[in-house]
């Protein structure tokens, strides 16, 4: 049974994430993905869908930090364990990548057939895109760094430091989530 | 710049503060004429301080309007920049907040009045010429930009960065509860010398600079609406009926607040100053706004709406009313009780004009210019009028045309297709020759979509009443919202080829949840496969290890 425990902890910590990045997608990425959508494809949706899931600036995107929180915990329950805690959080993490990277190869190998970029449509405006969290952070890190680069030189480090936080947040979450639902309800 | 006819609009536009001083003359010195130099500083300062507005409406040689209402001067009160005539507390430090709105195409005319050459047209429009290449051509520039602007934009100068934050929350805040304005936070910036690398050892002429960026949260229609409330409701406002803004295709509505016009000089003086090291050559503001013995300080905004509407003239028309044809207006037209009110009519040369009142040349308080086909009335020296009228004949206007374009079903899902219908209608009492219709463009968009039937026809001739349509079906494979570029029409009418076009106008594909993951299984089959029946054989595992062993050795504590 410690297997299965952690298979229905990892089935329900995924169901919880894809369902919380599907369907509390935040509104500015359904702008991106209306504009996208018709040229890039139908995995236009899933790909921002798991970079909303996957790319979580703690700062700003507080809805997706409960989401993996949820789903750690849950997870953590299911699974009875620290030990099991954490490969339950991590592999739900892990699958995610896998989703995200699949949605992207679909994505480029369906955009790579069709034309250029379309026109932003009617009623809306690029500043419904720069209203999306992840862009808004990726500017706000962006701009100090093009001062810089006015010297000369391209802080390479600052430039993926908070790339990597991003990354890396979602990873801590779930696995200190699942290993506080473990301790909540252990196994004997 | 190579000028065409529709350039008269808009330098009729940019030159409001131009116009309104000399205009302001005749009003403040009965002995001045339009003709004669006058001391511009002076006439400045009675504009700012009495306030001023101006109706200016354009026809286009199609016979549709476009129409602009602004008001410039010393903010009210309401507007919460001063409080009993001093500067407020939440607006110390700001040199600058800008409050713009567009929807509809108002936004791509605008830039077709500032001409091609203003985005990337060819180097003989001698316009601003960044690129020679068909990326920054003004299309693609309005395709990536979008039409629906809903910005504000705060500067604050020399302010604590938490100070700057917590005045810009106020004055959103005043916004909100005083006109209906909402905002979402789209950017904040701060410069400072922390935002330079320490090796550059870079001297601003500043502190610091904290730019606010937000994003409207309210309809453009509320968005007309409150920047009429933002306005001054006297004068030729009083008249105006909002609606004719808030309902026509394309619409536009901006506000330019400077809570202090010193502060915003000494800032440009402090990037023009200095041994040549500085940001923008040296003397350059200083030669731009030579402006005499006027000192500029204190507040000063410009609050603007405009609409471009539908044809409205036609070979029929004599006569154009503009606040109650182009306005809305019931009843009689007051300028300001104090300050400067102006109306302008532009018309293009197809037009003869024979006539126009309220008429007093006399005075200096109309003028026409045959030129340029525009006419220009003092309204505070004409004082209260029934309207503004222009008599014209009209024998070169075209017929009234309709132009519609209609999606049946107006949305559907992936994998369905709509029925899109164009329909030209001459609702005039000529025929018009030589009909052709084009909507062509939006399968070069998107060539994935499938499009099957008549995208384009000729007819030689469409009688009084007569109409005539091409119908085409679109499947769609993809989600998303599909831009349908403008349907195009040309059409002779007595020798002179006329032009109109449909709207752009979106198209909503959705997309179902079990249809998507559908899609993707089959798409990235037989890896979705391989990894589905991972899943599922690991799940019937451990299903049946729960019903075999109850959980064995190993149990949930209770």
């Amino acid at each position: 049974m410690a297997f299965g425990s952690k298979y229905f902890g990892w089935l329900s910590a995924m169901a919880i994430i894809l369902a919380g990045g599907w369907f509390l997608l935040p509104a500015g990425y359904n702008t991106l993905i209306q504009w996208m959508a018709p040229q890039l494809g139908n995995y236009v949706r899933p790909t921002l869908v798991m970079v909303n899931i996957l790319l979580v600036n703690p700062m700003t995107n507080i809805m997706m930090i409960a989401i993996w929180g949820a789903a750690g915990f849950l997870g953590g329950v299911l699974a009875g364990t620290k030990k099991g805690a954490f490969v339950v959080g991590f592999m739900t993490w892990l699958f995610c990548l896998g989703i995200a990277g699949f949605c992207v190869i679909q994505m480029f190998m369906t955009g790579l057939n069709l034309g250029t970029l379309p026109p932003i449509p009617p009623g809306t405006s690029i500043v419904d895109i720069l209203g999306i969290p992840l862009i808004q952070d990726v500017i706000g890190g962006i701009l100090p760094m093009i001062a810089g680069m006015a010297g000369g030189g391209l802080d390479i480090f600052s430039m993926i430091l908070p790339l990597v936080m991003w990354v890396v947040v979602p990873i801590v979450v779930v696995i200190v989530a699942g290993i506080l639902g473990a301790m909540v309800r252990p196994k004997e | 710049m190579k000028h065409v006819y529709k350039h008269a609009f808009v330098i009729a536009l940019m030159g409001f503060l131009l116009v309104s001083p000399a205009v302001a003359a005749t009003v403040f010195n009965d002995s001045y004429s339009p003709a004669q130099d006058v001391e511009i500083g002076d006439l400045l300062s009675n504009i700012l301080e009495h306030g001023a507005e101006l109706v200016l409406a354009n026809i286009d040689e199609e016979g549709a309007p476009q129409v602009i209402y602004g008001q410039l001067g010393i903010p009210s009160e309401t507007l919460g920049v001063t409080t009993g005539g001093v500067l407020s507390e939440m607006y110390t430090g700001c040199i600058a907040m800008v409050l713009v709105a567009t929807y509809g195409e108002m936004l791509e005319y605008i830039f077709e009045l500032l001409g091609t050459g203003f985005l990337g047209g060819n180097e003989s429009d001698g316009g601003f010429f960044p690129l020679q290449t068909e990326i920054f051509s003004m299309d693609s520039i309005m395709d990536l930009i979008g039409d629906e602007l809903n910005m504000l934009v705060n500067v604050f100068l020399d302010v604590e960065e938490a100070t700057s934050r917590y005045r810009m929350n106020e004055i959103k805040s005043h916004l909100t509860t005083s006109f209906g304005f909402g905002f979402s936070e789209l950017f904040s910036l701060r410069i400072d010398e922390s935002f330079f690398p320490p090796e550059f050892e870079l001297q601003l002429p500043f502190q610091s600079i904290d730019v606010f960026i937000e994003q409207m949260t309210i309809s453009d229609a509320e968005v007309i609406d409150a920047i009429f409330d933002v306005m001054n409701t006297d004068g030729f406002a009083a008249s105006i009926d909002r609606t004719i803004f808030e309902n026509a295709p394309a619409a536009a509505a901006g506000l330019i607040a400077v809570p202090d016009m010193d502060a915003l000089v000494d800032l440009i003086s402090g990037f023009t100053s200095g041994d040549g090291g500085g940001f923008i050559a040296a003397d350059f503001f200083t030669s731009q706004f030579d402006i005499g013995n006027l000192t500029l300080e204190g507040p000063l905004a410009v609050a603007a709406v405009g609409y471009l509407g539908e044809q409205l003239l036609s070979t029929s028309s004599t006569d154009l009313d503009i606040f109650a044809d182009l306005l809305g207006s019931t009843g009689n037209v007051v300028p300001l009780d104090s300050g400067l009110s102006a109306v302008i009519a532009h018309f293009p040369h197809t037009i003869n004009v024979t006539s126009y009142s309220p008429e007093d040349q006399a005075h200096n308080l109309t003028y026409y210019d045959n030129a340029t086909n525009l006419i220009f009335w003092n309204g505070t020296g004409l004082g209260t009028q029934p309207d503004y009228t222009v008599t014209f004949n009209a024998t070169n206007l075209p017929p009234l045309i309709s132009l519609e374009r209609s999606f049946d079903p107006e949305s559907c899902s992936v994998g369905e297709s709509t029925q899109v219908t164009v329909t030209v209608t001459n609702d005039g009492d000529d025929p018009i020759a030589n009909v052709s219709l084009v909507d062509t463009e939006f399968s070069a968009i998107y060539p994935d979509a499938g499009v099957s039937g008549s995208t384009s026809d000729n007819w030689a001739t469409l009688a009084p009443g007569a109409s005539q349509s091409i119908t085409y079906t679109v499947t769609f494979t993809n989600e998303g919202r599909y831009t349908f570029p403008g349907a195009v029409l040309t059409y002779d009418y007595n020798t002179n080829v006329f032009t109109k076009d449909t709207s752009n106008q979106g198209f909503d594909v959705t997309a179902d949840v079990v249809g998507l993951i559908q899609q993707g299984i089959a798409d990235g089959w037989p890896y979705t496969g391989m990894i589905l029946g991972l899943v599922g054989v690991t799940g019937i595992y451990s299903v049946l290890g729960l019903i075999r062993g109850g959980g064995g050795s190993e149990f949930y504590q209770t």
